[in-house]
């Protein structure tokens, strides 16, 4: 494919006429006709019904039009992103990290933005995960690392980065400091400590996890400080649920949960269909071209690559 | 014996399964037709400039290794293609030779994450492996584009989901396609071939190096 001949395609799908569309892209009407012609030759199939007075998309243009409109933007976006590179524009980027979310997912990625970049603005804030997709809908965040939720809005793409298990904290010399994962069953006898905090995935997962082994630990709330949780374990006054790729606490040992179910998605967001500025751009790639493996809890068998 | 003969002892072994064979040919049908090789960027074109992550998650900008030297770049479709993992291995053996000739490699495929460092890894490579995010330098060249139906089947039941090592639906991958650039950014040597089975044999890659070297435009 030739970057021209997708532009092109894209003009027809929005135009849905030739003619302005030869217009929209500056060429002659059967340039755009030739052009058109070698992409179906080169995609197997019709992309347009051509009818008199009707120029529709065809099933094969409809399924190509978001894949073509991808590599084309991404391409697009590749050139002003060394343009932008070579007159060391100022790059922006406003990112929401999940409450549940360890900073230490971004900073390797912002370290390399800052090295790179001579004038990196950057923007941090953390919040639920609802919230974060509004804010990044509304354009008041380029981007977002959440946990993925069961539904996401149509309007975000989404790149999961890594499966991550949902863990047990206990104190030092805990009964279950010698297992090697916690069936949920043994949360019976223990009292669990739930962080009480907007957005925090842990209290829902542990809730979930009870209800499927039909158990119903005591539990005890504990304020959104994760310093006040940690200190409530250590003190004995309960274990607690967290997640595996989170930094250790000192005093505390983490313990995966037996259940398979126990684990969520990593996941990075952003807005679908846009052209993205040049700091979200390298953001993206970054984020998705980085091995992620070191982070992942290891999956039950992973998939055979041939 | 050279590369090419040794991908075509792996593809006469390959073809003798009738959907392997198929599959083949409908991607190589496919791209003949539209000639789709031939409209490729060519010598004398100049390289678009790109910023790609490399697999140990650093930013590599075409315009600062060109700074210093002549530049191969080789698009390849990803360690599952048993092709590109004997040319990548090729390109390593012939990598002093690349370098004494003031030669620079970089290796691009569309694949994300952990697939850029496990192909380092289990392929003994020391050059940059690049993540072409989304195919967008691909693009740029002209060399991407959509494995045809059989292929994606074939893929498919062998467990190879292109749309989860790229992060897109898109299924586009590259035709193998190797290229020279001095360090004007002037495209000085091009090889696209619709058969994924053929690649530009390192010596040439090389010579061409060598050429440039003497004529003062490499180095």
């Amino acid at each position: 494919m030739e970057l021209f001949q997708v532009r092109y395609f894209l003009a027809l799908a929005k135009t849905l006429n030739f003619t302005r569309a030869a217009e929209a892209c500056n060429v002659s009407q059967p340039a755009l006709t030739r052009a058109i012609q070698r992409l179906e030759e080169e995609l197997g199939g019709a992309l347009l019904y051509r009818e008199r007075n009707l120029t529709q998309l065809t099933e094969l243009g409809k399924v190509m039009l978001p894949h073509l409109e991808t590599a084309f933007l991404a391409a697009e976006a590749a050139t002003a992103e060394a343009a932008a590179f070579k007159r060391r524009d100022v790059a922006t980027l406003r990112v929401g990290l999940g409450v549940t979310i360890s900073a230490d997912v971004l900073t390797p990625v912002l370290r390399e933005l800052e090295t790179r970049i001579s004038k990196f603005e950057l923007a941090l804030a953390e919040g639920a995960a609802a919230q974060l997709f509004d804010e990044i809908l509304d354009g008041g965040l380029d981007t977002g690392v959440v946990v993925e939720p069961e539904k996401l809005p149509e309007r975000l793409n989404r790149w999961p980065l890594f499966e991550d298990r949902y863990v047990v904290l206990c104190p030092a010399g805990h009964r279950f400091e010698s297992l090697a994962a916690v069936p949920t069953g043994a949360l019976a006898e223990e009292c669990v400590v739930l962080p009480v905090r907007r957005g925090c995935d842990f209290a829902e997962a542990f809730e979930r996890l009870c209800l499927s082994a039909g158990i119903k630990p005591r539990t005890r709330q504990a304020g959104s400080s994760e310093d006040h949780v940690a200190s409530m374990v250590r003190a004995g006054l309960g274990v607690t649920i967290s997640a595996a790729h989170r930094p250790a606490v000192a005093g505390l040992v983490a313990r995966p949960l037996a259940d398979p179910d126990a684990r969520r998605r990593i996941t990075v967001v952003a807005a679908a269909g846009r052209q993205h500025g040049h700091g979200l751009a390298l953001f993206l790639k970054l984020m998705r071209a980085r091995d992620w493996s070191a982070l992942a809890s290891p999956a039950s068998s992973p998939p055979s690559t041939a | 014996m050279s590369l090419n003969d040794e991908l075509a002892k792996i593809r006469a072994q390959a073809v003798m399964e009738e959907r392997i064979r198929l599959a083949y040919e409908a991607i190589i049908g496919r791209l003949s037709r539209s000639e789709a090789a031939s409209r490729a960027l060519k010598v004398g074109d100049a390289m678009p400039s790109f910023m790609l992550p490399n697999a140990e998650g650093h930013l590599v900008v075409s315009d600062d290794l060109l700074k210093r030297g002549a530049l191969v770049v080789n698009f390849f479709r990803g360690n599952w293609c048993p092709y590109c993992r004997r040319t990548l291995e090729a390109l390593e053996t012939a990598l002093p030779r690349i370098a004494a000739a003031g030669g620079q490699l970089v290796a691009l495929t569309p694949d994300t994450g952990e697939h850029l460092a496990a192909t380092k890894r289990r392929q003994g490579l020391t050059y940059e492996v690049l993540s072409d995010v989304d195919g967008a330098v691909g693009l740029q060249f002209g060399v991407l584009f959509r494995t045809p139906e059989p292929y994606r089947a074939l893929l498919a039941g062998a467990g190879i989901d292109l749309a989860a090592r790229h992060g897109n639906e898109g299924w586009f991958i590259p035709m193998p396609a190797t290229y020279v650039i001095d360090r004007l950014g002037v495209i000085r040597y091009a090889f696209v071939n619709a058969d994924f089975t053929r690649r530009a044999e390192p010596d040439e890659i090389v010579r061409v190096l060598e050429e440039l070297k003497k004529a003062g435009n490499g180095d």
